[in-house]
């Protein structure tokens, strides 16, 4: 039984998560790095960019790769499943392209920048939305989401997943063995 | 059971526990290394090759039949009293949660999930007996480093040596009876179809009157399981009433007339389900008056 079980079920690997958001945000750190700011020496600037732009993503890899070195897997049959690859559209003009457009001349403008980027990395972290990541559509990677069965039965709830394939499409009934991100996130085993 | 599932060729290992609280039982799924994962293998290895060797070949489950130690029994996934192993073996994209081992205490049974390169899935189910009592024992369990001991610092969980039983897409293979009944919920699944079982053996045994045992069934969990048994048997047609009768008054079991059929007289309800079910029985080699026994296990000497 999975029902109920989401009060017990802690979600883990919150540090992890919290990363991945930062790390899907790589793009902006990017744009500000080389727009730059008059208050910030380009020096300090730049390299905190790029490290904000780095490090994150750097430990998104390393957490693949360890649950890939661990095998730490979880196999799902798909009920019902949608590409959202197109999430990353929203997502960049929702999001990217207003914050790139904020002026950061002065050392408020950037306070009130940060404030807001701190609102939207909670609110991605609290929601899930770690896969919003520009990386893993360079990789070829799909986002889709799933609705995994929790039960070999047609009236059985789904338990809705996150999975990044390379397939094109992911059929009803397909079943997915994918390496765990996070506890919603997973990436198809090749 | 080798054709049911392809043994050497397992693709993925998922390692899950049941807790039990005042809410329910939920299942998570514990993520785990791959060295776990290798020693869940090396217990369904030990499984089947118990259940190959235990015994000269794999016999058919009852739920009357009272098993002492390990047994190569096997059951019909699709039957009622399955209903608990079967809504278990169906159980897909569980939750994960690492934290489920930090209350062992309300850790029911353990299980793993494997499945094949065909996609054909095979579950292995421990109870938790074991496992609880080792992660009570904490702070008090020792092992080697270099070549000194200390105490291991912090929690332990004990993977045992065989799973109690595991569950293919058609059927139970039972190697423990008693961890298998303490996870399955026979007798309460028998209890809530007693009386209709029952009633449904009249028609099967025409003589017998089920009225009044319908419902002194329901409500008896040994007669309960009696009945679930015996409505398992492909032999009924072949009971002979005379045959009840002689057997009846030579194990003290009581009849009365209902009309014109026979019902057991009270305090005879279980010693008749038993007669019916070939597990009374009267001494027949001495001379003498005759002994009548009891036989809670017994085993067919050779299978037709």
């Amino acid at each position: 039984m999975v029902g109920g079980a989401g009060v017990r079920a802690g979600r883990s690997l919150p540090a992890a998560r919290f990363l991945m958001v930062i790390g899907s945000l790589a793009p902006l750190f990017i744009l500000w790095a080389i727009r730059g700011t008059r208050d910030v020496s380009d020096r300090w600037w730049i390299t905190g960019c790029l490290l904000f732009a780095a490090v994150p993503n750097g430990i998104l890899f390393l957490r693949w790769r360890i649950a890939h070195i661990n095998n730490d897997h979880q196999v799902f049959i798909a009920k019902s499943a949608k590409d959202q690859s197109e999430h990353l559209l929203v997502y960049l003009f929702a999001m990217l392209i207003p914050l790139f457009g904020v002026d950061l001349g002065g050392t408020r403008d950037i306070a009130a920048v940060f404030a807001a980027f701190l609102f939207i990395v909670f609110i991605f972290w609290h929601m899930n939305l770690h896969y919003m990541n520009v990386a893993f559509a360079v990789f070829g990677y799909r986002v889709f989401t799933v609705e995994a069965a929790t039960a070999r039965r047609e009236d059985a709830p789904t338990r809705g997943v996150v999975v990044l394939s390379k397939r094109n499409s992911i059929a009803a009934g397909t079943q997915i063995n994918g390496i765990r991100l996070s506890d919603t996130v997973f990436v198809e085993k090749e | 059971m080798r054709d049911e599932f392809g043994f050497d060729d397992i693709a993925s290992v998922e390692f899950c526990v049941s807790v039990s609280d005042r809410e329910g039982t939920n299942t998570f799924i514990v993520p785990s290394q791959r060295n776990v994962q290798e020693a869940l293998r090396e217990m369904l290895t030990q499984t089947v090759h118990e259940l190959e060797t235990v015994d000269a070949a794999v016999r058919q489950y009852e739920l009357s039949e009272e098993y002492p130690g390990k047994q190569s029994l096997r059951a019909d996934l699709a039957s009622d009293e399955m209903a608990t192993i079967r809504a278990l073996y169906e159980e897909e994209g569980w939750v994960p949660n690492p934290a489920a081992l930090r209350e062992p205490a309300d850790i029911s049974h353990y299980s793993a999930v494997f499945r094949d390169g065909a996609q054909r899935k095979l579950v292995g189910v421990r109870r938790a007996a074991q496992f609880k009592g080792v992660v009570k024992s904490r702070g008090r369990l020792i092992t080697l480093v270099d070549d000194t001991v200390t105490v291991v610092a912090d929690q332990v969980f004990k993977l045992d040596k065989e799973f109690d039983f595991i569950v293919t897409r058609g059927h139970v293979y039972i190697l423990n009876p008693t961890g298998f009944a303490g996870v399955a919920d026979i007798e309460d699944l028998a209890l809530a179809q007693a009386r209709r079982k029952a009633m449904a053996l009249g028609r099967r045994i025409s003589f017998v009157d089920f009225s009044e045992l319908s419902n002194f069934v329901a409500g008896h969990k040994r007669a309960a399981r009696l009945v679930a048994a015996l409505s398992a048997r492909d032999d009924l047609n072949r009971v002979e009433r005379a045959k009840v009768e002689r057997a009846a008054a030579e194990t003290e079991v009581r009849l009365e007339p209902a009309g014109r059929k026979l019902r057991p007289a009270a305090g005879s309800e279980i010693g008749f389900l038993e007669l019916l079910d070939d597990r009374r029985y009267a001494d027949s080699i001495r001379s003498g008056p005759k002994e009548a026994y009891v036989a809670n296990s017994r085993r067919r000497v050779r299978n037709r």
